[in-house]
């Protein structure tokens, strides 16, 4: 039995290029010499601390490694086989599980025809920190102890937690005329969410950053945050839900595209007439149309990713490239399957579905907003939103973490929280500032980021500005801190 | 306790052997699927269990059943015997007295299967003397007629006896529910090889129409007719329809509209498909035709043409056969019928019977193939001739039009195909659907008529008849005797 991975290797956190490279090597190898094939070899490491009540709970380091191989015809892997063992026999017990079930399946697939790739060159993103992928659990230890130390000073309750992880994957394909194409690429990802509470349930502060790099997430920054603001919510009153003029910031902002988002897609209005993005039926092509190519929000606003962005970037995949859903308020382009693309438009590169993406459009301060501010509530976080409308975007949801009253431009006391009612589509069109972007919290928090044999893991990248919208609308108060 | 060397020696070789058992069943060991039915608790997993064995005998055909001649035998052949004893092993304690009667239907075709059909008998009996109402009842009849139907051997007496329950008595014989037990009855009487069934029934519709001219207003009964039993009746080469076959294209012609206006009254809808009309010519910006027994093609500097003094065949291809053009050596999907390697099949069979039958395949692009990337025109039409003429073997011309398009402005950019010439041709006029309902093949005779549209899988005796005939006229002779023909030669 000869190790694949030597004992300096197993001990990396994850695989480098060459280790992954020797891997497939040796998997190819076994595989019958014609057989088109694609060979996937990722590795992912995680390590974090967690901590509840002011106390320390857990302190983990995970690892994991997938090695998957696929045989079959051109865009047609109908058989595959997985293992997270890399020694000789582990590898060749696994390619010839493969041709078992190849050798059995190979004149009749219970399948129909998959995606052929796109010509699009490999990506090689890198969003890549080596301090991230250096993480001291003992420097992170100390902070949070610091943390709860002030937490319990003040009598209030703290929990939290502070995660680094990296990935990388070797993709390699060779297809039935003997082209062999492959994939390097590597992805790390910080996290930290933090909830200070105080006691009895009286107030609460959260704050939360997610980046590929541990340097922007600045921990003691966020934990002074968390219990600035668990200080300042302390024994909200109560005011009358209605129309409201809001600033949200970019957590808030958050809830709001991320349902925008969602309903960016293609196939939908244009095959059914359904979805918001519907826009009818024109009789002059005989087609349903969609929303592409008119104002649907503000016309400072833009929305659009970049797949290969060395910061904001998130996957690794041949379509990568940046994509304008909305420029200057218009819908420039809508996400879609790969099938329907070359079916309907058969025109350029499709948008894919993405959870990363950036909202640009202001350069005003939060401070700013407030203090033009005449009467207007500041909200830190919404959450728990549930759709009401899909065909309008109408969703329903409560505020959270942080709730104050603005009145002539000073935050003058704390509010209860309350249940929204909105629509983006309404929302992002009564837009009064903008401010200036900033990544926020939305790691990826999947453990098994290959697990699917998919090639291209995302990182949540969502970069998004504070608001002020005018017209907000609260429908009831809740109780709930 | 002491232990002897021997002793820890042979608890040493346990282990290892358990070890070793244990690594090779975690990593790639097949586990033991045995499944004991006599465990199976209740009647739907006794069905499912008897139609996956019975789906997994049919799998392992070698060939796909689609691309071959109807199985006439089919519903004849009983069960596998596993698949029978399997349910009778499932059944065996099963009371027919005292089984629930929610699951009348899922008992009723495991018995069958299991070949208890005095069990089922008494089951429906019980049913039907619970029953209070006799709608309740047409119900249980109409719920045995389909189970009896679509048994293994279908139960043909039986189905008989209750049709004649069902239908022969009710007072409308065209209710939308009695049309399709009729058409039901009489395409499974096909498949169990007694034609003359579905005849009497086509006979049956005709009568009707003619005797009841009121009926005809009903405007339900116009949209089966047109979908359903006008079909149903041309499909059935009747004696008369073969006669006047065999005597022109003409007489035929007049023979189809006279079968449409009896059975639409006094409606001037036109009959759908062209048949008696003179074929246009097709056209195209990219031609092939094979050669050398259909292996290498090459653009030809002719145009191919629908040829004076022999048969010719005219298939429209549809995109959807496009996408099997992908490049993939599969070009098909398991489980799925595929009308386009159906017809194909049957379009090669017939140029190996009839070697002067005269073969032109058309089509237009449409800027991809299956999911694979944008194509150029010329590109697509190379890769189309390849497929079709080399890959499945066609001898013949193919015919690729370029489609015209344009492009949604804007953001939009969808790309939107106009009708192509060909197509346009022949809809003469927007009188009749090129594409016909049931399929999208054109035989022509020698004197350029079209005189058959349809299906050569769907319409598969009218189409063989059709060919006998437009084969035997003029300088043709038959290759082979009649009832020599076979279709299943395979590829």
């Amino acid at each position: 039995m000869t190790p694949i991975a030597t004992s300096s290797d197993k001990n990396k956190k994850v695989f480098n290029e060459d280790t992954a490279r020797s891997i497939a090597n040796e998997v190819s190898s076994y595989l019958h010499p014609k057989a088109p094939h694609q060979i996937i070899i990722s590795s992912w490491w995680g390590a974090g601390q967690r901590w509840a009540r002011n106390r320390a709970s857990l302190t983990a380091d995970q690892r994991e490694v997938t090695v998957r191989v696929g045989r079959g015809f051109r865009g047609l892997y109908t058989n595959s086989a997985v293992t997270n063992q890399t020694d000789s026999v582990s590898l060749k017990g696994m390619v010839d599980t493969l041709e078992f079930f190849a050798n059995r399946n190979i004149s009749k697939v219970p399948v129909d025809y998959a995606v052929d790739d796109p010509t699009g060159q490999p990506n090689g993103t890198v969003v890549w920190s080596d301090e991230t992928y250096a993480q001291s659990v003992t420097d992170t230890a100390r902070v949070i102890q610091s943390l709860t130390t002030d937490s319990a000073t003040a009598a209030f309750m703290s929990a939290g937690y502070i995660e680094a992880t990296g990935c990388t994957a070797l993709y390699v394909r060779r297809d039935e005329w003997g082209r062999v194409q492959s994939e390097w690429g590597r992805v790390t990802q910080a996290s930290c969410s933090m909830t200070v509470r105080a006691q009895k349930g009286s107030g609460s502060g959260w704050a939360g950053r997610t980046s590929y790099d541990s340097k922007l997430v600045d921990i003691s920054e966020l934990g002074r945050i968390a219990f600035e603001k668990c200080k300042k919510s302390i024994d909200p009153v109560r005011i009358e839900p209605g129309r409201y003029q809001v600033i949200l910031e970019p957590a808030a902002t958050m809830s709001l595209t991320d349902v925008l988002l969602e309903a960016l897609i293609r196939y939908l209005p244009e095959t059914y007439g359904s979805g918001p993005m519907a826009l009818g039926r024109d009789a002059g092509i005989s087609r349903f149309r969609s929303k592409l190519g008119l104002r649907i929000i503000d016309e400072r606003l833009n929305l659009f990713h970049d797949t290969s962005h060395p910061q904001f970037g998130s996957h690794f995949s041949p379509l990568h490239g940046r994509r304008d859903f909305i420029t200057n308020g218009v819908l420039t382009q809508l996400w879609d399957t790969y099938s329907n693309h070359v079916n309907e438009v058969v025109d350029g590169l499709p948008s894919f579905q993405t959870t990363s993406y950036t909202l640009k459009g202001g350069e005003v301060s939060l401070q700013e907003m407030i203090e033009s501010s005449k009467r207007a509530i500041l909200v830190s976080k919404l959450y728990g939103t549930d759709p009401i409308s899909r065909d309008t975007l109408l969703y329903s949801g409560f505020t959270r973490d942080g709730l104050w009253l603005i009145e002539n431009g000073v935050v003058t006391k704390a509010v209860r929280n309350f249940r929204f009612t909105e629509s983006p589509l309404f929302a992002l069109n009564n837009v009064e500032q903008i401010g200036r972007e900033e990544q926020v919290f939305a790691p990826n928090t999947s453990r098994d980021p290959f697990g699917s044999g998919s090639f291209a893991w995302s990182l949540n990248n969502i970069v998004v500005p504070p608001l002020k919208i005018n017209d907000f609308s609260f429908t009831s108060t809740i109780d709930a801190i | 306790m002491n232990f002897t060397a021997k002793t820890l020696t042979g608890i040493a070789f346990l282990l290892v052997v358990s070890v070793d058992n244990l690594v090779s069943q975690t990593r790639f060991l097949l586990p033991d699927t045995t499944v004991d039915y006599s465990s199976y608790k209740y009647v739907d997993e006794c069905l499912a269990a008897t139609n996956r064995l019975n789906v997994i005998a049919e799998s392992a055909e070698p060939i796909w059943a689609d691309t071959m001649h109807t199985d006439t035998l089919k519903l004849l052949r009983p069960y596998p015997s596993h698949v029978i004893s399997a349910a009778q092993y499932c059944l065996k304690d099963l009371d027919p007295d005292t089984v629930s009667r929610k699951d009348f239907v899922n008992v009723s075709r495991l018995l069958l299967i299991a070949k208890r059909d005095d069990d089922v008998e008494r089951l429906i009996e019980r049913l039907v003397s619970a029953a209070q109402y006799d709608s309740v009842k047409t119900n249980i009849y109409m719920s045995a007629f389909n189970i009896y139907l679509s048994s293994q051997p279908a139960r043909i007496p039986k189905v008989k006896s209750l049709y004649k329950l069902i239908v022969a008595d009710s007072t409308n014989q065209l209710s939308v529910w009695n049309v399709f037990l009729k058409l039901s009855l009489a395409r499974t009487a096909e498949m169990s090889g007694e034609s003359a069934i579905g005849d009497s029934i086509a006979r049956e519709f005709l009568i009707i129409a003619k005797n009841s001219p009121q009926r005809l207003k009903d405007i339900p009964y116009h949209g089966m007719v047109k979908d359903y039993i006008y079909p149903f009746v041309v499909s059935r080469a009747l004696q008369e329809s073969m006669d006047s076959l065999k005597k022109s294209t003409e007489a035929y012609s007049n023979y189809l509209n006279g079968i449409w206006t009896l059975l639409m009254g006094d409606e001037t809808v036109p009959l759908a498909s062209p048949i008696g009309l003179t074929a246009p010519q097709p056209i195209g910006d990219f031609f092939f035709e094979s050669k050398n027994n259909g292996k290498p093609q090459s653009k030809t500097e002719q145009l191919p043409q629908i040829a004076q003094g022999t048969a010719n065949l005219v298939y429209f291809i549809q995109s959807g056969c496009h996408s099997r053009a992908s490049g993939n050596p599969q070009g098909r999907s398991n489980g799925i019928s595929n009308i386009c390697w159906s017809e194909i099949a049957r379009i090669r069979r017939y140029k190996k019977q009839y070697p002067r039958l005269n073969i032109i395949l058309v089509t237009s692009t449409y800027g991809v193939l299956g999911t694979g990337p944008a194509l150029s025109p010329t590109v697509e039409a190379d890769k189309l001739a390849e497929y079709f003429l080399e890959f499945h073997g066609i001898e013949g011309a193919l015919v690729v039009e370029e489609t015209e398009f344009f492009r949604v402005t804007g953001y939009d950019r969808r790309r939107i195909d106009l009708d192509g010439k060909n197509t346009g041709a022949y809809k003469f006029d927007g009188k009749h659907a090129a594409i016909n309902p049931l399929g999208n093949i054109f035989l022509i005779d020698e004197i350029g008529k079209i005189f058959f549209v349809g299906s050569l899988a769907k319409q598969e005796r009218l189409a063989y008849e059709s060919f006998r005939t437009v084969m035997s006229r003029g300088k043709h002779t038959l290759s082979a005797e009649p009832g020599a023909f076979r279709y299943n030669q395979g590829r």
